[in-house]
């Protein structure tokens, strides 16, 4: 079973770059095929991911979140997942090739690196452990979802200013309508994240010594605030669409930039294998 | 076998397919010619009732009547194949017809199908890929099925048409973007604000130019319609016709603050919304508020448009629009084209799977008829068993001699209209079966004729009536009343 897992999950990012092909095809072109198209090739992709993680969660006894490859593929997931979930609502397959391009990497980098060997810990089989992670894998995939319509906001605002009434202003949803789901992802991500702050405080302070000194704990607590002061700012002082997905772009760069530290530069309890991080 | 057989699109063409498109429209023939021979619904089902009832040559019958165009689609029977039909269509107006007849146009078969194709996708129409012409497609659909014109093969020709028509919307972007600068407005703010329909518009200026503004708005169903103007009865009263909520000018900086757009089309001097008082009503605020400044000289600073929040365009962005879509519409003509050719090729592959039918049931009454006359010839005086073993042996050689010929019917022979025409002809079928009047599918290409200097000779059955008579009275005959082009009837007209 283990060949069999290999070559799905070599095959994964290969089947998320041709969807973001799909998706570019249809964004520049319009074609028919990829309007017909777009939507069931990601479903379908998005199937076969969870089929590989149901398996491979199955074939280790375990979640698949022992290092970094596995929070990255579980990552990629979420996202699809979560633009599914709005692509669905909002009746607009336009944005799918701006979610897939950040897709693609994801799944990519979890396929290229190697996984570090060694025995798992076995933190990974408790019920706490499984809630925790994915409240925070929720909470970060949202705020990519939220960067990425963070993203789609400011290109289209910009294309408003100048008058550009090319492709950006024909295939993206309204202005209003991508401020609010920037916002709407931000309040998804923040709830899941501090719900896994608050799991992960009050059951990782009983079994982790030295809990408090943990640079993961201190990062994520920067994201958090910086994504809980934007919404404080929207909701309290109705700060305008455009800052604030200027606030949330560069709170997910800085969440981005913290995995990276983590995994390069600091020490981390968040260790589920003999070395590395997670 | 000829080459036919390979392409249905050609084997299924020709006279004896029966179908007959007839008509003028806005390439052919100028604006009073389209208003004289245009059809009002009532008139459109009246026609195809009084062609059904009074020309035994006509099976089915369908008009399509707008602004642009009236376009009569028939089937006949294959003995009136080569007939002309123009004066079905023209009636009691054939010599306005004759002196222009270089106007109409008549086509046949497949050519005659792919007119209506291509009307329904909205290739024929003045702004290409206009949606409108679908409804009315359908309308006349209906109005021809009530009035019991549809048979079976101008039941798939419409059918096919339509699909055709909703695939080429949703496949290509023949009917993407606004192309009036009304629709570009709306699309604009749509753009930037979202659906209308949970947003507050406000349209200053009850002029001319306001009113329509806001009759147009009102269409998109905003959430609530402000109207401001300099004399609040101008404003009351164009708030009442559109059922909004009226003020004058010196409550716009409280206005403001409700509303999501503004449209904005006075005739005052100077500017009405200034940056200080924007950057006032901005303050606070997080929705985006779009100005749409219609008016000349301009209503709106254009300073404003550097404020966070606030959008401007005036009516060089509205026109950019505007050519910007038509042109990308000109773009995807050929998709459609394709389009229509495959939707085309798959009409004619059912026309001839029809022809098939037709041909192996004539041929099997043909011989059914001589097996019965020859059984009852034969068997006068025979006892029962001896009558029933006659049925039998000669059902048996019957059936055994059809094997053959039947079979290579059913596998593509009658696609080949070279074989049909055969079969017929030894035969001696006179394409007359169950199959349908547009059965068979011998011979001919399409022809598709320009009606310069043809005759008129017959007027559908019926006596030509004065053209100012009233429609509909007893003994009238095809009519063809002049009618305004206004109202329902007309693509994008």
């Amino acid at each position: 079973m283990n060949h069999a897992l290999d070559i799905l999950a070599a095959l994964l990012p290969l089947l998320y770059a041709l969807c973001s092909v799909n998706y570019a095809v249809l964004f520049f072109r319009g074609s028919g095929f990829a309007r017909r198209t777009v939507t069931p090739f990601l479903l379908g992709t998005a199937l076969l991911h969870i089929g590989l993680v149901v398996l491979r969660s199955v074939d280790l006894s375990r979640c698949p979140l022992a290092d970094f490859t596995e929070i990255l593929s579980l990552l990629a997931l979420a996202v699809v997942a979560v633009y599914l979930v709005l692509e669905a609502q909002q009746k607009n397959p336009y944005t799918g090739m701006f979610i897939l391009f950040l897709v693609t990497p994801l799944a990519a980098l979890s396929a290229l690196l190697v996984p570090r060997p060694g025995p798992t810990s076995e933190l990974l089989r408790t019920a706490w452990f499984g809630f925790h992670t994915t409240l925070a894998l929720l909470g970060y995939a949202s705020f990519a979802v939220s960067a990425v319509y963070a993203f789609m906001f400011l290109l289209l605002h910009h294309a408003l200013k100048q008058r550009s009434f090319g492709l950006i202003f024909d295939r993206l949803p309204p202005l209003d309508v991508l401020g609010r789901m920037t916002f709407g992802a931000a309040s998804i991500g923040f709830v899941a994240l501090t719900l896994a702050i608050v799991v992960g405080v009050s059951w990782g302070a009983k079994v982790v010594p030295d809990f408090w000194r943990d640079p993961k704990l201190h990062l994520t607590l920067l994201v958090w605030a910086l994504y809980g002061s934007g919404l404080l700012l929207r909701i309290r002082f109705r700060l305008p669409n455009r800052p604030l997905a200027v606030l949330f772009l560069t709170g997910f760069l800085v969440a981005v930039l913290s995995v990276w530290m983590l995994q390069t530069v600091l020490r981390t309890f968040h260790t589920f294998t003999a070395g590395g991080g997670a | 076998m000829s080459a036919d057989t390979q392409n249905p699109a050609r084997a299924a063409t020709g006279s004896v397919l029966g179908l007959h498109q007839v008509g003028l429209n806005l390439h052919s023939a100028n604006s009073e010619l389209l208003e004289a021979f245009a059809f009002s619904g009532d008139e459109a089902a009246r026609w195809v009732e009084t062609v059904l009832l009074r020309d035994s040559g006509v099976r089915e019958a369908a008009v399509i009547s707008t602004c642009n165009r009236t376009e009569a689609y028939l089937v006949v029977a294959e003995s009136e194949s080569s007939r002309e039909l123009l004066p079905l269509l023209t009636g009691p107006r054939s010599d306005l017809a004759h002196r222009n007849s270089g106007a109409f146009a008549e086509r046949v078969g497949l050519d005659g199908a792919r007119q209506m194709f291509r009307v329904a996708c909205g290739l024929d129409s003045i702004v290409v890929g206009e949606a409108q012409i679908l409804g009315q497609v359908r309308d006349a659909y209906e109005l021809a099925k009530r009035a019991g014109g549809i048979g079976p093969v101008l039941e798939r020709l419409f059918q096919s048409a339509m699909h055709a028509a909703k695939r080429s919307r949703s496949e290509t972007e023949i009917g993407r973007g606004s192309v009036s600068v009304a629709s570009a407005a709306c699309d604009l703010a749509i753009k930037v604000v979202g659906d209308l329909k949970k947003r507050n518009v406000l349209v200053v200026g009850a002029g001319e130019t306001g009113s329509l503004a806001a009759r147009h708005l009102k269409a998109e169903g905003p959430a609530a319609m402000l109207i401001a103007n300099r004399t609040l009865e101008k404003a009351e009263e164009l708030a009442r016709e559109v059922g909004g909520r009226a003020a004058t000018l010196d409550a716009l900086p409280t206005l403001l603050r409700e509303v999501d757009v503004v449209v904005t089309a006075t005739s005052s001097p100077v500017p009405v919304f200034t940056q200080p008082m924007i950057r006032e009503v901005l303050r606070g605020r997080s929705r985006s508020l779009v100005f749409v400044d219609i008016a000349i000289p301009r209503d709106v600073d254009p300073k404003i448009h550097d404020l966070d929040g606030a959008f401007v365009y005036g009516m060089e962005a509205l026109d950019r629009i505007v050519k910007d879509n038509l042109s990308r519409r000109q773009r995807e003509i050929p998709k459609v084209e394709s389009i229509v050719e495959e939707e085309l090729q798959s009409y004619a592959r059912w026309l001839a799977s029809r022809s098939a039918g037709s041909v192996i049931v004539e041929l099997r009454e043909r011989f059914e008829t001589v097996r019965r006359s020859e059984v009852e010839r034969m068997a006068r005086g025979a006892s029962a068993a001896e009558q029933e073993m006659i049925e039998r042996l000669t059902r048996g050689i019957v059936n055994k001699l059809l094997h053959a010929p039947t079979s290579h019917l059913r596998n593509g022979g009658a696609s080949d209209p070279d074989t049909v025409e055969l079969v017929r002809q030894l035969f001696q079928l006179n394409g007359d079966a169950s199959g349908g009047a547009a059965g068979g599918a011998v011979g001919g290409t399409g022809r598709d004729t320009n009606h310069s200097g043809s005759s008129s000779s017959t007027s559908a059955g019926s006596g030509p009536r004065a053209g100012n008579s009233p429609p509909g009275g007893a003994g009238q005959g095809i009519d063809a009343r002049p009618r305004h082009a206004g109202g329902s009837i007309g693509d994008g007209g």
